[in-house]
């Protein structure tokens, strides 16, 4: 089985949004709404011994997702293939109940369409051949994205953690299991959004 | 978190409809207020299908909705499923009222439907219950929506028999009154204690607690004795136990603040 997320290297990460821009740019996201939006966190500590990092936030491809779980129309389900929730707009009745139960509130809601939407991990780039990386990723100046399957030692996610093995953090998990992780050195800031 | 009126309706309406029926189910086995069966359980449905309408008017896709049956193991769906079992045997039992049916036969059927109700009421508090919101993941919640509907659907049933002049039955309902006023009171107690109510204290305490369980217990103990203030004593209860179940509801929305809020869609 696979499990595709993306992970996200905080100690790379220069808060410059160009991920949030390439998002709205490639889902045809509307203005004042976001699938995906760079958080900052600090700064923290005491004069001068300061620290902040950035944090990019968007669905997290949990491996008991509650939004699936909670959903009366099956609008968001798991891809058979690639095991990636997603949402299926045709199905979706706009009761909410999937945004209530996302621990992380990071669902969109269309106001135009009057339904659910998240990041899809630009599911709509995806080819024949297989999963494509998502725009955020390929538009990364820092490099600090990735995406691929973590069931997948050789994928350049799995390699990515593996690089830090001390450093990965995930936002906190309340049984639902947030597949998407965080990489985030001691030495540049410290992990302040749960575990 | 902003309050979902439709949500509150639903709920507050639904759970009062069903226990309303409860009412009738039990005057099956007592009695008394037999004759107020046919009017009661029309009044149950009515209330029903009102909540199942408000809750239709939170839903954007409402034509989408028959969806729910490839997911029905769904809070919402368990929800649209149990509304509709109850409704239907409240009909049966109307027709077998209509047609004169034994009175084996009207028992079994007040006694299903009076489970489904009590059962809905409970569910309809159980489909918020998400990890994701700490004050809503606890089975007080649900608990507090089905005694909240208790008291509410109880109280109406007597308000509807006190209408109907029959004081005696009202006055013989008052312990049930009284005794399913006492529960409400202890739960809400303990939701207002773990809840983690902050600035709604007073009106959690003020209308949940004293308007939505004190008063009508102090109302079903009056009944036993007082027949003759059943109108003014039920007209009471049933306005305490309303103020009480909507405020509990909002309450319930306003303190449903999600682990984190990233993108604030909730409001």
């Amino acid at each position: 089985m696979s499990r595709y997320c993306l992970v996200v290297d905080l100690d790379r990460c220069i808060g410059c949004q160009s991920c949030e821009i390439a998002c709205k740019n490639e889902n045809q996201v509307a203005l004042g709404e976001r699938w995906n939006k760079v958080m900052k966190v600090g700064p923290s500590g005491e004069y001068p011994y300061l620290e902040q990092y950035y944090l990019p936030v968007m669905c997290q491809q949990c491996q008991d997702a509650p939004c699936v779980n909670v959903c009366p129309t099956g609008a968001s389900y798991r891809d058979p293939d690639t095991d990636v929730v997603l949402v299926d707009k045709e199905k979706c009745i706009g009761c909410k109940y999937c945004m209530m139960a996302c621990p992380y509130d990071v669902r969109n809601w269309n106001r135009e369409e009057k339904v659910v939407e998240k990041c899809t991990l630009c599911s709509q780039r995806w080819t024949e051949e297989g999963v494509v990386d998502p725009l955020c990723v390929t538009v990364c100046c820092g490099s600090a994205r990735f995406m691929g399957d973590l069931d997948d030692p050789n994928s350049t996610v799995s390699q990515a953690l593996a690089a830090k093995p001390d450093s990965i953090h995930r936002l906190t998990d309340v049984g639902n299991g947030p597949s998407t992780a965080y990489i985030l050195s001691e030495k540049y800031a410290t992990w302040k959004s749960g575990e | 978190m902003e309050i979902q009126w439709s949500l509150v309706l639903f709920t507050v309406l639904a759970g009062a409809g069903s226990w309303m029926f409860v009412g009738a189910a039990v005057s099956e086995f007592t009695g008394r207020g037999k004759d107020a069966s046919f009017l009661t359980s029309i009044v149950a449905i009515v209330l029903i299908v009102a909540g199942g309408l408000c809750s239709v008017t939170h839903l954007s896709h409402p034509t989408r909705m028959l969806g729910a049956i490839s997911h029905p193991t769904s809070g919402i769906a368990i929800e649209a499923f149990m509304l509709g079992f109850t409704c239907l045997a409240i009909i049966v039992y109307l027709v077998l009222m209509k047609r004169s049916s034994s009175d084996q036969a009207r028992k079994v059927v007040a006694v299903i439907g009076a489970v489904l109700g009590i059962l809905f009421s409970y569910l309809m508090g159980e489909s918020y219950m998400m990890a994701a919101r700490s004050t809503w993941n606890h089975f007080i919640v649900p608990l507090e929506y089905a005694v909240t509907s208790m008291v509410l659907g109880v109280s109406l049933y007597l308000l509807l028999l006190a209408c109907r002049k029959e004081n005696e039955a009202v006055s013989f309902y008052g312990l049930p009154l009284a005794v399913a006023a006492a529960i409400s009171l202890i739960v809400g107690v303990i939701y207002g204690t773990f809840a983690g109510l902050h600035g709604e204290v007073v009106q959690f305490w003020g209308c949940v607690v004293v308007l939505g369980a004190i008063v009508p217990l102090v109302c079903g103990a009056v009944l036993m004795k007082k027949s003759d203030l059943a109108l003014a004593l039920t007209v009471c209860s049933s306005a305490g136990a309303l103020i009480g179940s909507v405020v509990f509801r909002m309450l319930m929305w306003a303190s449903g603040v999600g682990l984190y809020t990233f993108f604030g869609a909730l409001g």
